[in-house]
């Protein structure tokens, strides 16, 4: 990855540039320093000259590998979903636990907040997030319109971000499976495997994406335009 | 050096497009445009005064109870802690401490720093605030894990009178500070550290 410098070079910097200019630059998200942009060679990131905040990257997205992606995760994550992820045995007594009854066993003892917490950020939301990705990428494969607002599924995926725990879910599970090793006999279900591939499969994904190239994907949805 | 809004330019917090400041949305994904975050700093001080309100209360407070053969066991975040200690499983006990005491004390500091020295317009080491204030939205997430250890071992140690794990309200709170710290470094607009520089330049 090559950091490249950019310099905004303006003729009358204290009157606004005129509209149709503006798609030539960018500003920093983190210091708003304003940059011309330029092309990049595919894998080369762009930083901010001031704070080395990434601004934009090279290259296009692969809307094939992406598709590919995106539909290997939705398998792993219905498959995470539907299996026990950890199985406890002792003395002829065995319990297992899924993902939703992690969040439910808050919900059983009336404890209603964290059991909401976890089924969002370990269930609803990592859904929801790779569900918008795939319809977004879908569209623009197939250069077809579906009758939904693809800018506000997109807006929403972007504000949750944070709050798609998988991989603090996965640390969490370690943890316990450690905890239990003196009490029980604790094996990892099928889940466990599924769940450890989908991390893998997630950070893979999340490389590939560039918010402003999902963005214009999205725009050119919305106008109709066909790739 | 020049910034967006010294330009009359806002970019779009969405989709990152540049819009001239008199748009009241996107041209391109029609999000509501504001320059700076609204009422960036009161919403930060709001959520993280109240998490800090919380901190106590969330470690004082069992964030479960074992109950094995009749006796119940309720145990806090840093009785969990030791007991680790206590089993040789330090490298455990360091992760639980690290994340679920340590980071979110250290993202109340930042934040609380972070805050006070933009209030005042400070124009020191803006290039070290902005790391601190990336540190703290990189780590913040991961104190949630003691939430889920708890969500997975109340699911899977129901073995009747042998064993039963269920959780207590420490970790209703607990989740609920952590909350509160991930929403106020959301609320804060790290472009506010730089602003004042701006100013200071072109006087």
């Amino acid at each position: 990855m090559t950091p490249m410098q950019v310099t905004p070079s303006m003729a009358n910097p204290d009157t606004p540039m005129a509209e149709h200019h503006l798609d030539d630059y960018i500003a920093c998200p983190d210091c708003d320093l304003l940059h011309r942009l330029r092309p990049l060679e595919s894998r080369q990131l762009a930083r901010c000259r001031r704070c080395n905040a990434v601004l934009y990257r090279g290259g296009s997205v692969n809307l094939q590998h992406l598709l590919a992606w995106l539909l290997t995760g939705l398998i792993l994550l219905l498959v995470s979903n539907s299996y026990p992820i950890l199985q406890l045995a002792s003395q002829g007594q065995e319990t297992h636990a899924t993902f939703f009854q992690a969040a439910a066993a808050f919900a059983v003892q009336g404890m209603w907040w964290p059991a909401a917490l976890v089924l969002l950020t370990s269930i609803l939301i990592p859904f929801y997030r790779l569900g918008v990705l795939l319809l977004i990428a879908l569209q623009s494969q197939l250069g077809r319109r579906l009758p939904i607002d693809s800018a506000r599924l997109l807006l929403w995926h972007d504000w949750l971000a944070p709050w798609s725990m998988l991989e603090i879910f996965l640390l969490g599970l370690l943890v316990a499976l450690v905890k239990l090793q003196d009490l029980a006999e604790v094996s990892p279900g099928i889940a466990f495997y599924a769940f450890f591939l989908l991390i893998l499969n997630l950070a893979i994904i999340s490389a590939q994406l560039d918010r402003r190239q999902l963005w214009r994907m999205t725009t050119q949805i919305r106008a109709g335009v066909k790739k | 050096m020049k910034t967006a809004a010294e330009l009359g330019l806002t970019r779009c917090s969405v989709c990152g497009t540049l819009n001239p400041v008199h748009r009241q949305r996107c041209s391109r994904c029609d999000g509501s445009l504001q320059q700076r975050r609204r009422h960036s700093l009161s919403h930060g001080w709001a959520l993280m005064l109240a998490a800090v309100i919380l901190y106590l209360p969330a470690n004082l407070l069992p964030v479960m109870t074992v109950t094995s053969l009749g006796q119940s066991e309720p145990s806090t975040i840093l009785g969990g802690v030791m007991l680790l200690l206590h089993e040789g499983m330090w490298p455990l006990a360091l992760l639980i401490f690290v994340a679920s005491i340590f980071l979110p004390l250290l993202k109340l500091g930042i934040l609380a720093g972070l805050l006070i020295s933009t209030q005042r317009r400070s124009t020191r080491r803006p290039l070290e605030r902005l790391q601190l204030y990336r540190l703290s939205e990189f780590v913040g997430r991961w104190s949630m894990v003691d939430v889920f250890v708890v969500a997975i071992l109340a699911a899977l140690v129901q073995l009747g009178n042998l064993a039963t794990i269920h959780g207590n309200l420490g970790t209703s709170l607990f989740a609920t500070v952590v909350a509160l710290t991930m929403l106020a470094v959301e609320s804060f607009d790290q472009r506010l550290i730089w602003d004042p520089i701006q100013k200071n330049e072109h006087e």
